[in-house]
């Protein structure tokens, strides 16, 4: 069709460059792992990766937790994970309650996945096509989940922080955990 | 994208999502083009790389939404310089962009480039009624919102734009300054005993520069118009102390109205000696701000205020560490003496910096 007659308009949106990720192996089991325990240290947010720690050592036989740090509003610079890093079988990220911190943190989740180690974000609902749309920057994770509680995080209580920890658990073990093994020992 | 001549281009936009609930000016072929040309850049060129949305925007795309934004050609050079800076890494891009504080941009526009553009530097500056002071942050804005990718709402999911691409902005409020952006000229005529604000941070008085930096918003300080500058300072400390914003690597802006200036002039103030001043007279102790309710990390890392620990009685904070991060600029109408101050957004001191540039203009202008 010939331009006679129309008008050409240059759009003003710079649409996400798509570029390939990778998903990191999951682990046959929880049992005798070292598990990261990485937060951005915003309110509450290493109580509840301890606590979701803790429940995996207590119900799940995880053996070991190292505890490091993540950059609450961007995504880590791939020398700044430290050595510890090196020790753990998987890690979880967290926690995402804010714009920054929860796009960042799935980002973390995809980097760490690049790196062969298996992780997971923790995050809260309201942030969730966020999330999904970040997740979609990189093509082949369509797979990717990430554990989902109710917002907030920060300002809660202890009581209301283990209801946040009793959410995240199941579905960080649904993350971590492949499938066929949980399937085999169900 | 071709359209048919009869369609309404403006109603095409508002549909696309590419404005910010104003009407914009169809960003025509033959208008960007012109806007490029002003650029004296390539059009496939960088101007701002966002890793954390794999974006990068093109000199191509600034000129679109600086047309949308209603900017002349000439005003491009501004508006690419902005966006640079904002690509800095310490400025935090993806904190400013994301974050659900709703930080603004601002920034200050000293040298030649002022009087070229007919920016202003007097009455109502912050306000409406000037062309490039409205337009230019305007198309830093649009670019945000259709470069950057921050289409705003979050919450409203379900609204008009639903479909059109997803809202990246988790802005719990916003503010008006997301419209225009903190746009300061600083009027350094007026006083010329008072060093502008780009001779300060290392440009010559003949070079045209920007100080961008990313903020919760300003307020408004009545300072008494026969005063001292004594009595000036005691003021702005006592508005900048009850904001609740003495932070590690802080920073402000102080804007004085003419009248105010005027004033530390007689006295014999120069601007360094007020920016001393006030890093001294804000400057707490820990313990202190607990016992006032506040903290560094406040509602961010902890609770408000906590519990005063050896050693808060040692650890000094302010609205700034240093004189050179209270930033003083002159401006405003000869009729008054109210003093804005502009805060950052900062939180737990990792927030954004400030970022000084000169402004590049194409060979032969």
């Amino acid at each position: 069709m010939g331009t006679e007659g129309r008008v050409e308009l240059v759009s003003p949106v710079v649409e996400a460059t798509i570029t390939e990720g990778s998903l990191a192996p999951p682990l046959a089991t929880l049992a005798g792992a070292t598990i990261g325990l990485y937060s951005n240290e915003k309110f509450n947010a290493t109580q509840l990766l301890d606590l979701i720690g803790e429940t995996l050592v207590k119900e799940h036989g995880v053996s070991h937790l190292v505890r490091g740090r993540i950059m609450p509003n961007r995504v880590m610079d791939p020398g700044e994970w430290g050595p510890d890093l090196a020790a753990c079988d998987a890690v979880i990220v967290g926690t995402g309650d804010c714009g920054s911190c929860s796009s960042s943190g799935i980002l973390d989740v995809i980097e760490l996945a690049a790196m062969g180690v298996p992780a997971v974000l923790v995050a809260t609902a309201p942030f969730r096509l966020a999330i999904e749309a970040t997740k979609a920057t990189r093509s082949g994770l369509e797979d990717l989940r990430w554990a989902e509680v109710p917002h907030p995080i920060g300002a809660l209580d202890r009581d209301q922080l283990v209801e946040r920890a009793a959410t995240a658990v199941p579905q960080v073990v649904d993350v971590l955990v492949s499938a066929e093994s949980m399937a085999a020992t169900a | 994208m071709f359209l048919d001549q009869n369609e309404d281009l403006l109603e095409h936009c508002f549909a696309q999502g590419w404005t910010d609930g104003l009407p914009v000016v169809p960003p025509t072929r033959e208008r960007v083009e012109a806007m490029i040309a002003a650029s004296g850049r390539e059009r496939d060129e960088i101007v701002v790389h966002y890793p954390e949305r794999s974006r990068d925007v093109t000199v191509e795309k600034v000129a679109a939404n600086a047309v949308m934004a209603g900017c002349l050609p000439d005003y491009v050079p501004v508006v690419l310089a902005v966006l640079e800076a904002m690509g800095d890494p310490d400025h935090k891009l993806h904190a400013n962009l994301t974050s659900t504080g709703g930080p603004a941009p601002g920034f200050i526009v000293n040298g030649p480039i002022r009087g070229r553009l007919g920016m202003n530097s007097k009455g109502d500056m912050f306000g409406p009624g000037n062309r490039p002071n409205s337009t230019i942050g305007r198309a830093v804005r649009l670019t945000i919102v259709n470069g950057l990718g921050s289409l705003a709402g979050a919450g409203n999911e379900g609204g008009p734009l639903a479909g059109t691409r997803p809202i990246l902005d988790q802005s719990v409020l916003g503010q008006t300054a997301r419209y225009a952006g903190f746009h300061i000229v600083e009027d350094e005529e007026v006083e010329p005993g008072l060093e502008p604000l780009h001779v300060q941070r290392g440009f010559r008085p003949d070079e045209s520069a920007l100080t961008v930096f990313s903020t919760f918003g300003n307020i408004f300080i009545a300072a008494s118009p026969d005063g001292t500058a004594h009595s000036i300072i005691d003021t702005v400390t006592h508005y900048l102390v009850g904001t609740g914003r003495l932070r590690p690597k802080g920073w402000c802006v102080l804007v004085l109205p003419p009248q105010c200036a005027r004033i530390f002039v007689r006295d014999g103030w120069t601007k360094r000696d007020i920016s001393e001043a006030i890093v001294r007279n804000t400057t707490r102790t820990m313990a202190w701000m607990k016992q006032n309710g506040e903290s560094p990390d406040a509602n961010i890392k902890a609770h408000r205020g906590g519990e005063v620990l050896p050693g808060d009685d040692d650890v000094k904070v302010g609205i700034a560490d240093r004189p050179e991060d209270v930033m003083v600029v002159v401006a405003g109408a000869p009729n008054g003496a109210f003093i804005h101050a502009i805060l950052p957004y900062a939180p737990y001191g990792l927030g954004s910096g400030v970022t000084s540039r000169a402004i590049n203009l194409p060979e032969g202008t």
